[in-house]
């Protein structure tokens, strides 16, 4: 149960922290304390619904955004501490994160709005485009420590980072974690352009929940990213807490601001890009991880 | 314990695939179908096989909300507002699944299955993979060779346009698309 | 009471603002969004997701009437605003006097009568509105085929700009395209040097094509407080920007044009020459997001002008 709020205080304290790094970006330094401010502002906001909406179905998806961000923090090594551990952690994170195909779908579908519906299909056309290479990035790391354990793979970054064999696997892992929370230049789902897409008809404690839970689907992304491809706690002098903070930090920051420097892309733009050029890209940097293992590179 | 959640788990299963029957909704339909396979990966992690119950559920997932869109992009009647029957040749279809229901069942309890060699392994994951790349390996390629020909073949058999179409009776000809993709092919 | 007073009062100091131009009113905009971006207040880009809606000038009668259909759909605690006239004192009291009203609001109880079915009156189906059918898209299939309004009252829209069309996956086909109100247009009677509208489009483009830092900055352009050439040269050498809208026919060219503007190079060319085709024609099989980044390329004068008139059929709502 303590481990549970644990986790719980974690998932909110990365999650501020991506929304203040995305703040600051976006809108300068005067608006620090938004991510703050916008949750008691959202829950003093009457939830209104529109007609005839699938109330039931729209109910499931803003409430499963959250609970599956929170869902994939359990695995991630947050300086050596998980709160679940088992032997197909990288596939948990995998999983966690395709459930939300059916989460933001049936968040757009729920409220029977046009622009809402397009940006649950846009999600899904996005979500065909950036799986594969995200599923062959977090799978590199599991062949590379040899396990699909979360522990074991920070433990096999003891002498030599993943990221400097798999540099490639570690920006396809940002670019998916960026596209599976539907932020920066994946953000067509939840476009200007359609109103706001799949959030245009939420309000009150569903856009909260829905916005929340992207926020933490994008920190604990940025920490798995640091435990899987930066060491997780390795550093010398510090505390491996305090390495892991300032390596998540550095993600974040890097994330934020490469993502807020190019506009939108739009997802059919994407596909074609993904699957031509991304999935091979993917698959060679596998060989050649695979062909490290063999010959013994990685001890 | 385990015993009562795998038994409240498969009537989860068996109810909410009644339920795709049932809902008038496309969409709920859909989503009640999906509901009952993760019960059903629920099932296999409460029996601690972790990997075998989220490649389940992951791959449900992504099929489920794909086919959500192919059934609201043709079907009539998606969001359900209009009562409509979806049942089609009850009488065939119920004796179809009342034999195949007790042919597994008895399949299921007159089977004598083997008694576990040895103690469980401690980590069913690695056991998993030993048994697929090892033993297993060459039913794999086949199998995975064969899966992946069957997707291309069926994109390619779908899709209105071939090669020649696209690029002129010799291929050398500019393509030719309504709509381009995102790179210069 | 205080304690929650105060907590309300500390959570909507940054209310989002929904921001409603009526014709001629384009230079109050201007300072509205200014304000708000000094003040760090976001741009709501759905009724839903706002706090306050501003209506800066005087709608006509059509825009009133959906004017006051979006304000059914901002959600409780919710002000209505009007700004009539411009003067920078004048939309900064009416900025804090709305959240001062907002903070009273959050303290009430939200009125009844919320309910949406009461602000339509069709007889269709399903309580009272059409069922989408079914038509042939441009492969051949049956698909299913949806009326679709874009407009009058969009971000980064021009207001009173109504796009009608049928709609299948997101492909829009059979368009027209019409203006409220006889065709006023934001720009009506305001003139403004040309780099600053250079600048204001491509504010409203970047926002539209989803890069709200570099909206921003134009909008700082638009204002002098930011260097226009840093501008131009950061959308020249954006090579996502030009991948991404590069299949849609002229857009690209139009926004670099706007970028000479601003640059100070090429201010010769104060209008843009008119589309060789009208409106609907060119919106007519695109896609929506290519559908928003067309009208955002074009100059709201020539969009008026590119709608054949009169318009296609009579008084609707909006």
């Amino acid at each position: 149960m303590a481990d549970a709020a644990i986790m719980l205080a974690v998932g909110l304290a990365l999650g501020g922290l991506f929304a203040v790094a995305d703040q600051l970006v976006t809108a300068g330094p005067g608006s620090v304390a938004e991510p703050l401010r916008r949750p008691v502002r959202l829950l003093l906001q009457q939830r209104r619904t529109t007609l005839l909406p699938d109330t039931l179905l729209w109910r499931v998806a803003c409430v499963a955004v959250p609970l599956l961000a929170f869902g994939s923090l359990a695995v991630v090594p947050v300086a050596g501490w998980t709160l679940l551990s088992t032997t197909a952690d990288l596939v948990w994170f995998n999983t966690m994160e395709v459930l939300l195909w059916a989460a933001v779908w049936l968040a757009g579908w729920g409220p029977n709005a046009v622009f809402s519906l397009v940006g649950g299909y846009r999600f899904l056309a996005q979500g065909l485009a950036y799986e594969l290479p995200l599923m062959f990035a977090i799978i590199t790391a599991g062949l590379a420590a040899g396990s699909l354990r979360a522990i074991d793979v920070v433990t096999a970054q003891a002498e030599l980072w993943f990221v400097v064999t798999m540099p490639v696997a570690f920006v396809l892992f940002l670019v998916g974690v960026a596209a599976f929370a539907f932020w920066g230049p994946f953000a067509a789902p939840a476009g200007c352009d359609i109103a706001g897409g799949a959030t245009s008809e939420l309000s009150g404690v569903e856009r909260l929940l829905v916005d929340g839970g992207r926020a933490v689907f994008l920190g604990a992304g940025s920490a798995m990213a640091v435990a899987l491809f930066l060491g997780g706690g390795e550093g010398p002098w510090l505390p491996g807490a305090a390495w892991f903070a300032l390596k998540t930090l550095l993600v974040i920051g890097t994330l934020v601001v490469a993502g807020r420097s190019i506009p939108v892309i739009r997802p059919d733009r994407f596909v074609e890009l993904a699957w031509v050029v991304l999935i091979p890209v993917a698959l060679l940097q596998t060989l050649f991880v695979a062909l490290l293992v063999l010959a013994g590179g990685y001890g | 314990m385990s015993e009562v959640v795998l038994i409240g788990l498969g009537v989860v299963a068996v109810a909410t695939g009644i339920a795709v029957f049932v809902v008038d909704s496309m969409a709920r339909a859909t989503y009640a179908l999906l509901a009952s396979f993760l019960a059903v990966a629920a099932m296999v992690l409460a029996l601690e096989l972790v990997f075998l119950a989220l490649i389940t559920a992951l791959m449900m997932v992504m099929e489920m909300a794909i086919m959500a869109v192919f059934m609201v992009m043709f079907m009539m009647n998606p969001g359900g507002l209009m009562p409509m029957s979806m049942m089609h040749n009850t009488r065939g279809a119920a004796a179809a699944g009342i034999a195949v229901f007790v042919l597994l069942t008895a399949g299921i309890w007159l089977v004598d299955w083997p008694a576990a060699a040895g103690p469980l392994a401690v980590d069913p994951t690695h056991q998993l993979g030993e048994a697929i790349m090892g033993s297993h390996m060459l039913v794999m390629i086949v199998v995975g060779l064969g899966l992946f020909a069957t997707i291309i073949g069926g994109t390619v058999l779908a899709t209105h346009r071939g090669r020649y179409d696209r690029f002129g009776p010799d291929l050398d000809r500019a393509p030719n698309d309504p709509i381009p993709g995102g790179l210069p092919r | 009471m205080d304690v929650r007073r105060r907590l309300s009062r500390w959570a909507l100091s940054r209310p989002s603002v929904l921001v409603v131009e009526a014709p001629g009113a384009r230079a109050i905009r201007w300072q509205v969004e200014d304000e708000l971006d000094r003040r760090g207040w976001t741009t709501a880009s759905s009724p839903a997701g706002a706090d306050i809606m501003l209506v800066l000038g005087e709608p006509g009668p059509d825009l009133g009437t959906a004017v006051d259909l979006v304000w059914s759909q901002v959600p409780h605690p919710g002000h209505r605003a009007r700004i009539a006239d411009e003067g920078r004192g004048a939309v900064r009291d009416l900025l804090d006097k709305a959240a001062a009203a907002l903070v009273d609001r959050a303290g009430e109880k939200p009125a009844g009568g919320g309910d949406p079915q009461a602000q339509l009156d069709g007889d269709g189906d399903v309580a009272g509105l059409p069922m989408a059918g079914t038509a042939e898209d441009r492969d051949g299939l049956e698909l299913d085929s949806l009326t679709v309004t874009l407009g009058p009252v969009l971000p980064a829209w021009p207001t009173g700009l109504v796009v009608r069309a049928a709609m299948q996956g997101d492909v829009l086909s059979g368009v027209t395209v019409k203006w409220l109100d006889g065709g006023a247009t934001a720009t009506s009677g305001h003139e403004a040097p040309a780099r600053a509208a250079a600048a204001d489009h491509l504010a409203r483009f970047l926002e539209v094509a989803g890069w709200p830092v570099a909206a921003r900055q134009a909008r700082g352009v638009r204002s002098d407080r930011r260097n226009g050439g840093r501008l131009a040269r950061r959308i020249r050498r954006s090579r996502v920007l030009a991948w991404s809208v590069r299949d849609i026919d002229g857009v690209l060219g139009r926004v670099y044009r706007w970028c000479d503007v601003v640059a100070g190079r090429g201010a010769a060319v104060a209008l843009e020459p008119r589309p060789r085709t009208s409106l609907d024609a060119l919106l007519d099989g695109t896609e929506l997001a290519a559908a928003r980044l067309i009208v955002a390329s074009l100059d709201t004068g020539t969009l008026r002008d590119a709608v054949e008139l009169p318009d296609r059929y009579g008084a609707g709502h909006g």
